[in-house]
């Protein structure tokens, strides 16, 4: 898999002729796609992941944190301050969300 | 390949740098909600992998796609995230064409020797 880390390195920043503004690949993401891809591997039955499933899971996972940290504040209570209740509520407020109520109940650590 | 515990996790410092970037500039999260967002994080890709995975399987591929990753969020109830993935994934294509076209080999290594070959043979001549 070394086209992985041919994708991850972002060249595009170091190459002066590419138009920043139309490249938002690597800069946009925040997550480390090697650690996605340690996550997806530990799937049952898992064999290979194209490259561009991996990047589109990343970037999936980095939309779902920030809807669910806009949910969760819509009904947070603490002026100013977004707590654990406020997660847990907007979980068990979002259907699709469901898959984590067990992660929740759970604790925090 | 995860063989410990922590492999599991994402780092909380880039998951809070995400859900900021949505929050308003003022707003402090707490230390327990950011963990439980980056466990979450982590639930949801491996949710979102298992799901994929069964849709390859049902189609006798050994690899997962990327479309296979989309339909699993949609399969899930998360189509509001479809789009701007198809977006990235638009973008990702064209970046790899446009490496694939910045590779072409330079062809004048042959010609270059035959030079030198010929100044040899010149001033063996004189």
């Amino acid at each position: 898999m070394s086209a992985l880390n041919n994708s991850s390195t972002s060249t595009d920043q170091n190459d002066p002729n590419k138009d920043k503004s139309k490249t938002p690949k690597s800069k946009d993401m925040h997550l480390p796609i090697s650690r996605v891809r340690t996550i997806m591997k530990s799937t049952p039955d898992i064999e290979n992941i194209g490259l561009p499933s991996l990047h589109v899971v990343t970037k999936a996972t980095e939309l779902f944190i920030q809807k669910l940290a806009q949910d969760a504040l819509k009904g947070q209570r603490h002026y100013r301050h977004l707590e654990y209740n406020d997660l847990a509520r907007a979980v068990e407020e979002n259907e699709n969300m469901y898959f984590l109520r067990d992660t929740k109940n759970e604790g925090s650590i | 390949m995860a063989e410990r515990l922590e492999d599991l996790n994402l780092p909380v410092t880039a998951i809070t740098r995400i859900a900021k970037e949505v929050l308003p500039a003022n707003i402090i999260v707490s230390k327990e909600a950011k963990t439980a967002l980056a466990r979450a994080a982590s639930v949801f890709i491996l949710y979102v992998s298992n799901q994929a995975t069964t849709i390859a399987t049902s189609r006798n591929k050994k690899t997962i796609s990327a479309q296979d990753v989309l339909e699993a969020l949609s399969q899930v109830d998360f189509e509001c995230l479809i789009e701007p993935l198809q977006q990235l994934l638009e973008d990702f294509k064209s970046t790899k064409q446009q490496k694939k076209d910045t590779k072409k080999p330079t062809p004048n290594k042959n010609t270059d020797d035959a030079d030198v070959i010929d100044l040899v043979d010149d001033d063996l001549e004189l």
